[in-house]
């Protein structure tokens, strides 16, 4: 699966002169404040429409999209448990 | 004037002996924690013991303090008990701020003892060491057996109860100084007007570290209330709050609004009929997650409440349901409160008018720590000190007061309290920033902090800049939009850089 677009999203929406290398799969997004409590709603509805999931109430946790990697991790195992 | 070392409600000798005799009355009242783990009064009793026994000793110096850094738990509240059963007033210091921000505050704090848990003891080992203060983990106590031996109880407690650090405008946070009889008052007109009883039930979000859990911990344990402790993970989880909501049987909701906001977009189609009270503070409410709130709280009252840590609940606005007006006026004052507006000159603005508003209260702060601070936002009058609040209010034909906006450059961001200046300061120290300037905006989802900053240097991008800041100043406290400009920083016509410029320039292109 491609993660292009979600790295495109982060830096487009949130992240517009961060250069791509350094936004590396660890950084903490939430501690940069470079995604913020309503950042996370907004990733959350990026995530519903570009891969088809659905996140639950209780996915809703500012916590589960801490890092890009983590982010991908995510949508990996939704992807495969919904397959 | 406050009386000192004198604290004697119905013959008691401390705040402390006060809340222990009211605890004693319903030994079985619940205390939740985050992870479902629910202990009684008479238990959290037992474990403040066992945490006061590994305490040290009384010292030499006249007021003395304990810090408490730790997650917020049982035992982090059995702490707080403790710390105040030696007679010592505790520092809680919030375990998410920055390293540094915390050893910043306990260099000049010369605390008797830090408590701490597992994780935050790994961050404060270095600290300690090089000041040679003990650390107590209360991970490590917790495996210990309960402590049997009675332990002396201290008959007086010092005047200081409680010391809160809140943003200053420079690199270094302010600390409040907190005492007994402040909290007493307090709690004494939560329980009068939200009649709290045995069977309710009341939400702790904040963290302890805040003025708002005054009233979680204080009110409740005085009224025998069930309390639920929702830790720093738990606060930011709609879901993990509605549930904790339902399975507790929650009466008495108190937080932020950004926090109801986050209830709201989780409860879905809930109904949490048992809520009675919704308290809110610290931002405004955004009229639609009002009107969420009020479907799924159907038999709520709901409370916008106006303080600051100085002060605590100064105002009040009890929030109809039918004709909500937006946004919320602060409302009238509590009944232990005396105020007046002031002009720029300090003449007072009778009737209707604008003007800043000055309180005086019993719950007042006996100062900052730095005594020239302090001198600086008190004025007196008519025998009275008033507390310059820096909120320049409205008060309209009926008597109600509204809040207009800010004299200086405070402004409250998901709640928590940020001077402008210490964003400019954190950002001037990074050594790509030729000229930093702060500003925020408000938009529908509330209030946006924004900064410009003048480089001269290629390289420097936002992240550098995120990096840099997280070093210092808690998350709220980091801008969400950056402009990285060639340009100075805009001016007025006299030359003063202008924050109002920036915002207005900034709203104008959105539109």
């Amino acid at each position: 699966m491609s993660f292009q677009s979600l790295r495109s999203f982060i830096a487009e929406e949130f992240a517009l002169d961060i250069p791509a290398d350094r936004l590396t799969p660890e950084l903490d997004l939430i501690e940069t404040g470079i995604v913020d409590s309503l950042g996370v709603l907004k990733l959350i509805a990026f995530l519903e429409g570009e891969y088809d999931l659905t996140i639950t109430p209780d996915e809703l946790d500012a916590d589960l999209y801490r890092s890009i990697g983590q982010i991908e991790e995510l949508i990996a195992s939704k992807t495969a448990a919904a397959a | 004037m406050l009386q000192r070392n004198s604290f004697d409600i119905n013959g008691t000798q401390s705040f402390s002996d006060l809340l222990r005799r009211e605890m004693d009355v319903m030994p079985d009242a619940a205390i939740h924690g985050s992870d479902g783990a629910v202990i009684t009064y008479a238990e959290l009793q037992e474990r403040s013991d066992t945490i006061r026994s590994t305490l040290p000793g009384p010292g030499q110096r006249a007021e003395e303090s304990i810090a408490i850094c730790a997650a917020k738990t049982h035992d982090c509240l059995a702490a707080i008990l403790a710390v105040l059963a030696t007679g010592r007033a505790y520092a809680p210091l919030d375990p998410t701020h920055p390293t540094a921000r915390l050893t910043t505050i306990l260099d000049d704090l010369h605390p008797s003892a830090v408590v701490v848990d597992a994780s935050t003891e790994a961050l404060l080992k270095p600290w300690a060491h090089a000041t040679g203060t003990p650390l107590i983990d209360l991970d490590l106590i917790a495996e210990r057996d309960p402590c049997v031996a009675t332990l002396p109880v201290v008959s007086v407690q010092q005047d200081l109860a409680a010391l809160l650090h809140t943003s200053g405008s420079t690199g270094k946070p302010k600390r409040v100084e907190i005492e007994a009889h402040a909290l007493n008052a307090f709690q004494g007109w939560v329980i009068d007007e939200l009649s709290l009883r045995i069977d309710d039930c009341v939400m702790s979000h904040a963290p302890f570290a805040f003025d708002l859990s005054f009233l979680d911990i204080y009110a409740s344990l005085m009224s025998g209330a069930g309390l639920v402790l929702a830790d720093s993970k738990t606060a930011r989880n709609g879901a993990r709050l509605c549930d904790l909501i339902q399975q507790a049987g929650v009466t008495v909701w108190h937080s932020a609004p950004s926090a109801l906001k986050l209830l709201a977009e989780s409860a879905g189609d809930k109904v949490m009929p048992t809520m009675r009270c919704v308290l809110f503070a610290g931002e405004p409410m955004p009229a639609r997650v009002l009107q969420r709130l009020f479907r799924i709280f159907p038999n709520a009252r709901f409370l916008n409440i106006y303080g600051c840590t100085e002060t605590n609940d100064t105002f009040f606005y009890e929030v109809p349901r039918e004709n909500t007006p937006d946004p919320l006026p602060l409302g009238r004052k509590l009944p232990y409160v005396a105020f007046l507006l002031a002009d720029a000159d300090g003449a007072e603005i009778n009737g209707e008018g604008e003007g800043e508003l000055w309180v005086s209260c019993p719950t007042m702060m006996r100062g900052y720590a730095d005594p020239e601070l302090t001198t600086a936002v008190l004025a007196h009058r008519d025998g009275r000190s008033y507390y310059r609040s820096g909120d320049l209010v409205r008060r309209d034909a009926e008597g109600v007061i509204h809040f207009v906006g800010r004299v200086d450059t405070v402004v409250k961001l998901s709640g928590v309290r940020v001077d402008l200046n210490e964003v400019d300061f954190a950002l001037a120290s990074h050594p790509g920033v030729d000229e930093a300037l702060s500003f925020v905006t408000y938009t529908s989802d509330g209030t946006v902090l924004n900064a410009w900053v003048t480089s001269h240097c290629d390289e420097l991008n936002s992240l550098d800049l995120r990096l840099h800041l997280m070093k210092t100043l808690p998350t709220p406290a980091i801008p969400r939009n950056f402009t990285v400009s060639l340009l100075p920083v805009p001016r007025n016509s006299n030359g003063k850089a202008c924050r109002r410029l920036l915002a207005q320039t900034c709203e104008s292109a959105a539109k």
